[in-house]
């Protein structure tokens, strides 16, 4: 123990009873980072792996017992060695998060020396999984970088419902709107034709563009669909088939 | 320049009227209706046509071949055949260096039906700024609320103004 910072001293009430005096703020860092839901691993100056939590136990399949004192972090999110977010902090290499997390990433807003990132990670889960994580330097009182933190948080969920208004929004500009502007000529079409404007040549002409537009979208809608299918592996035999055509 | 549904036609006739009125020559990159019958509408709202020429890629798509009229049409072979209509437009301001030129793209919505918006918005990042280098008015016709915000706010930041006639 370092004599020259003490240990501060945590007093827990117990439903009216009396603090338990042995406990201290060592005592409780394993238990605050264990009992976080949130996945997250803290590494040493060395790299090497100080606390592994149950969180992340659970979500890398890989126990604390199989990676603390290693510096194989890395094996929870990739399979070939490469650094980290937090790995990138303790080097002090912060221009290699642009090359690393390819613009999805940004400085925290909240803490100093803090990096947030997003990424696409295919090996993670059964269908690859999209995680948001942040990693911030730990320091002591001086301001010595005495390791690093890492959480992360699963936003595949969110990303998917992105992925679906993106989608949706591409539906209806190549879809709903031009079906709208068909419609449109055709009114116009009918209206010249009416007024005697048109020669059988030029009716023929524009319909027959009207039919190429229509025949486009039905190919957009196709197009759609089986890239959906191809990407929901979810979707029902059936239903898979109907949608390819 | 927005406009809805049904007052897009007379919208792009009504542009190339006060342009011609202006001294300045239209080309009209038209994907929807074939020169022809354009410059027969032009004709009967009595704007004369030998104030606009077109890049036309309607008519070689729906009848296979047609041959380019000097100063007149330049036919690209398919809407979305985006280098050609690039080539075009580079070629036709060529032609017409020297004249006060106008380009007027009739329209944005109707390229959705062959491209996705995120080609589109390549391809008028293109061509604005060749309207910038070459010093020459653009505008482009899109029907109002025909545009997903993301495409809006990228063309938005290719264009000096947007106007929304509806």
């Amino acid at each position: 123990m370092d004599k020259k910072r003490p240990l501060r001293h945590a007093t827990i009430p117990h439903e009216g009873k009396k603090p338990k005096p042995a406990e201290t703020f060592a005592s409780w860092l394993q238990p605050v980072v264990d009992c976080s839901p949130i996945p997250q691993f803290v590494i040493g100056r060395d790299h090497c792996i100080r606390f592994w939590n149950k969180a992340l136990e659970r979500y890398s399949g890989l126990s604390a017992a199989e990676m603390v004192g290693t510096s194989r972090q890395w094996q929870a999110f990739y399979q070939q060695e490469r650094p980290t977010l937090a790995d990138v902090l303790l080097e002090g290499k912060t221009e290699e998060i642009a090359q690393l997390y390819d613009g999805r990433y940004n400085r925290s807003a909240l803490i100093e020396d803090a990096w947030e990132a997003t990424d696409f990670f295919p090996q993670v889960g059964k269908k690859g999984t999209w995680l948001h994580f942040t990693a911030a330097l730990i320091r002591d009182a001086t301001g010595e970088v005495l390791g690093a933190v890492e959480t992360l948080e699963d936003i595949t969920d969110l990303m998917k419902a992105e992925e679906l208004i993106a989608y949706m929004t591409e539906m209806a500009m190549r879809i709903t709107q031009p079906v709208g502007i068909i419609r449109e000529n055709l009114q116009d079409i009918a209206r010249l034709t009416r007024d005697g404007k048109l020669v059988p040549e030029e009716i023929a002409m524009l319909l027959d563009t009207q039919v190429r537009n229509a025949a486009q979208i039905q190919a957009n809608v196709e197009e759609f669909q089986k890239s959906a299918v191809e990407k929901h592996q979810e979707i029902p035999e059936a239903y898979r088939k109907f949608l390819s055509g | 320049m927005l406009a809805t549904p049904g007052s897009i036609r007379q919208c792009n006739i009504d542009l190339i009227r006060e342009i011609a009125e202006n001294g300045f020559h239209t080309i009209v990159i038209t994907t929807n209706f074939p020169y022809s019958i354009l410059t027969k509408l032009y004709q009967e709202q009595g704007i004369d046509p030998g104030k606009v020429s077109f890049i036309d890629a309607v008519t070689k798509n729906s009848v296979g071949s047609a041959r380019n009229i000097p100063g007149v049409v330049r036919f690209v072979n398919h809407p979305s055949d985006l280098t050609e209509m690039g080539i075009a437009v580079t070629e036709v301001l060529k032609e017409l260096s020297g004249k006060k030129v106008c380009i007027l793209y009739d329209s944005i919505s109707t390229m959705l039906i062959y491209l996705s918006s995120s080609n589109i918005s390549r391809f008028i990042h293109f061509v604005t700024n060749k309207l910038r280098l070459t010093d020459v008015t653009g505008i482009f016709l899109a029907v109002e609320k025909g545009l997903d915000p993301m495409l809006m706010t990228q063309l938005t930041t290719f264009v000096d103004s947007v106007i929304d006639t509806g």
